[in-house]
């Protein structure tokens, strides 16, 4: 410590200088995301739009509790399901996918699409690909074929998804 | 190129099917006149869309008819319905393929496009494989 401000001033510029992000450094564009209480996200490259999660959704009789319903997206009728229980999240304490803060991710994936209700998007950043580790070892099997990595974001652990490994678990019939 | 199609739709459970009106031969009320065809009611074939609620007795039937009921004649069957039952011009743009993972994934093998119609979705029901279904149905009473 020092008493002198201008000093402390400098201190604070060096190690904010130090802070500031290597622009050579390759990023990944990642869309952050609540979803049964947990952080989750994925590549940008994966999801096309986000909408409100207020948006008409209708059902549609014969399929999977996991299947919300269809929506309309300008004209073109998109799937929107729910990824709750192939990861295995709760949805209980009053259905808080229906909160006012839910959003709709249209995702591509394994040559398809659809859209994918979440609890709340939290941010689309660029970061660092060096901020991304690897899945630790004691990841839940359940998780394992589709996390591809671990984010610390502002704090929050982020699970980082294979949105192609997702969509083909469900065409398997998972979830 | 083809800018409608006209279809048979239905009410069941408050969900809206339809079926290409090509395949309706007639139309018929249960109470006054029963053909001498099998009658399948339709929500003996569609998975439980409300566990809750329970089945109502078809009040109207549509005989349809599929080569591949084999029981019949001409092998045309009847549909029993309890809801709701018009006929509709719908426009070709209101009508979607079946998104790919809800392809994959239906419970019910019928569903065969989908079409939202004056803000209400119509699930369009392919009419070989419903006889199909009513055919194994009937079959196995």
């Amino acid at each position: 410590m020092t008493d002198s401000q201008l000093q402390q001033l400098l201190e604070e510029r060096q190690q904010q200088d130090q802070d500031i992000v290597d622009v050579d450094e390759p990023v990944i564009k990642l869309v952050i995301f609540d979803l049964g209480q947990r952080h989750f996200a994925f590549a940008g490259h994966s999801v096309q739009e986000v909408l409100p999660g207020s948006e008409p959704v209708h059902l549609v009789p014969g399929m999977p509790a996991s299947v919300e319903g269809v929506m309309n997206v300008r004209g073109d009728i998109v799937s929107v399901i729910r990824l709750h229980d192939l990861l295995q999240l709760s949805t209980a304490a009053g259905m808080p996918d229906k909160k006012a803060t839910a959003s709709i991710l249209l995702g591509q994936g394994a040559g398809m699409h659809s859209g994918l209700r979440v609890d709340q998007l939290l941010d689309v950043v660029d970061v660092p690909e060096s901020q991304i580790q690897p899945a630790p070892e004691s990841l839940p099997d359940h998780l394992r074929p589709y996390v591809t990595g671990l984010l610390d974001f502002d704090g929050l652990a982020v699970t980082l998804l294979d949105l192609d490994a997702i969509f083909a678990a469900w065409l398997r019939g998972k979830g | 190129m083809i800018s409608s199609l006209a279809v048979v739709v239905f009410s069941h459970q408050q969900h809206w099917f339809g079926l290409e009106s090509s395949f309706v031969r007639a139309r018929g009320l249960c109470s006054l006149h029963r053909r001498n065809l099998p009658l399948v009611p339709f929500s003996a074939l569609l998975p439980e869309v409300e566990s809750d609620k329970k089945p109502l007795e078809p009040k109207e039937w549509l005989q349809l008819s599929a080569a591949k009921i084999g029981t019949g004649a001409g092998g045309d069957w009847l549909l029993g319905l309890a809801g709701e039952v018009d006929l509709l011009e719908l426009p070709a743009s209101c009508i979607s393929i079946l998104p790919p993972l809800l392809h994959e994934r239906r419970l019910f093998s019928p569903i065969q496009a989908l079409a939202l119609y004056q803000g209400r979705l119509i699930t369009l029901l392919n009419c070989h494989e419903l006889a199909a279904m009513a055919s194994k149905i009937d079959l196995d009473q």
